[in-house]
């Protein structure tokens, strides 16, 4: 397990990140299968030609104006180009308190559990970023009877609304699926 | 395209528009370029050709290349130029399929077999998501993974009496209040068609001046380690 350090009122925390943790691991999850008799068959494609290709004979690549690989990129933010910042474990990320209600607000993509990590329980805000990179994601770090998590993810903000709905504060899409997974999932957990 | 979500609480049932509240940091635009110019995302053809691999012999490998197939490695793969097939062992193509899905233990091994389910949005449906049971906040917080946030808001003024009075008393009483839908209100919240089952709470919060805060906290996985 890697070791991750992050910084609380000016002292060292040192821990190790375990394995993440997905709905999977603790419920298993449904496969979607396509069969014949007892045969599972293969997803392939048909050319236009009419022959018959496995999908894996299809790759994602990227290639430049003129057709060619790329090798070597350029990576521009808002138009401009950014140095990559040191990984969580490069740098100690700082913690800071935070209330509970905080996770309210909170999507969480990722869930790592911290093995070895000595936190108060509580809430502490920072950021995660598993690789060097210009941009770091938000986490909270959740101490909670025994176990202490990394959750990583993104905030939203959500508004007070009174009378009138402020509606130039929420996402034009609204509640399409923006934050849908594709995957199913067993309920054994409720 | 706004949402609906038809919400029953204390006998009283309403159909509310369900927001996306945006996110609390923009993220940048990302583009990726060359000295040529912008990076374009395709998909190719590479030269994998599916083989059985148990059907060859050091020889077939030693003396060619039968797991590559390169006449068409390299081209463009147009999506609209592809259509999706199924293939036997055998490489035919197999025209009448079943679908079904396999529920798979969180070790792998496969539990059953059933039929595949085509799950569509409870959100907005004859019956309403009910307003279950409250169980307190910091409890709630801490025992499940939160994936989506969306946020109900009013239409009008009985709406927005509606939607304060159900903030105010969860705040009053610190507790998250467990929505579900079906008949017996205890159906995990499918919002769109086709899209993932996910259990649901809602949190509220009120202010000053008659405003409120009520959201949608949609969870798939409780927050513990594995057995």
């Amino acid at each position: 397990m890697p070791a991750i350090s992050f910084t609380l009122s000016g002292k060292t925390l040192s821990c190790e990140l375990a394995r993440k943790v997905t709905k999977d691991d603790l419920y298993g999850r449904l496969k979607k299968l396509t069969i014949k008799g007892d045969e599972v068959l293969v997803r392939g494609c048909l050319t236009a030609d009419g022959r018959c290709v496995p999908a894996s004979s299809i790759s994602n690549s990227r290639l430049d104006p003129e057709g060619s690989p790329v090798d070597k990129e350029e990576i521009l933010y808002d138009g401009t180009s950014r140095e990559p910042l040191p990984s969580s474990f490069e740098e100690a990320a700082p913690l800071e308190t935070a209330p509970l209600k905080a996770l309210a607000s909170f999507c969480v993509t990722d869930v790592y559990p911290l093995e070895g990590a000595t936190l108060k329980k509580g809430l502490y805000s920072t950021w995660f970023s598993y690789r060097k990179s210009p941009e770091r994601k938000e986490a909270f770090v959740l101490a909670k009877d025994g176990d202490t998590f990394l959750l990583v993810g993104y905030a939203k903000n959500s508004p007070f609304v009174g009378k009138i709905v402020p509606y130039e504060l929420f996402d034009a899409e609204s509640a399409t699926g923006g934050d849908e997974e594709d995957e199913e999932m067993n309920f054994a957990m409720m | 395209m706004t949402t609906t979500i038809h919400l029953e609480y204390e006998g009283k049932a309403a159909r509310l528009p369900l927001q996306s509240p945006k996110r609390s940091k923009v993220a940048p635009a990302i583009q990726r370029r060359t000295t040529a110019g912008a990076v374009n995302n395709v998909r190719i053809f590479n030269a994998a050709r599916r083989v059985d691999l148990k059907s060859l012999s050091t020889e077939d490998v030693a003396s060619g290349d039968p797991e590559l197939d390169l006449s068409m490695a390299g081209t463009l793969a147009d999506p609209d130029l592809l259509s999706t097939a199924f293939v036997d062992k055998a490489g035919t193509v197999v025209r009448d399929f079943e679908e079904i899905e396999a529920v798979l233990k969180p070790d792998g091994t496969e539990k059953e077999r059933r039929p595949r389910t085509d799950r569509t949005a409870n959100v907005n449906d004859v019956r309403p998501i009910k307003v279950g049971k409250f169980m307190p906040v910091d409890e709630a917080l801490t025992s499940f993974v939160f994936r989506g946030v969306y946020q109900v808001v009013h239409e009008d003024g009985l709406g927005h009496d509606f939607l304060r009075g159900l903030a105010e008393k969860l705040e009053k009483e610190k507790s998250v209040a467990v929505l579900g839908a079906g008949q017996k209100g205890n159906q995990p919240l499918v919002l769109v068609d086709g899209g993932s089952p996910y259990r649901a709470f809602l949190y509220g919060e009120s202010a000053k001046e008659g405003t409120y805060r009520l959201l949608i906290l949609l969870s798939n996985q409780e927050l513990k380690l594995p057995a």
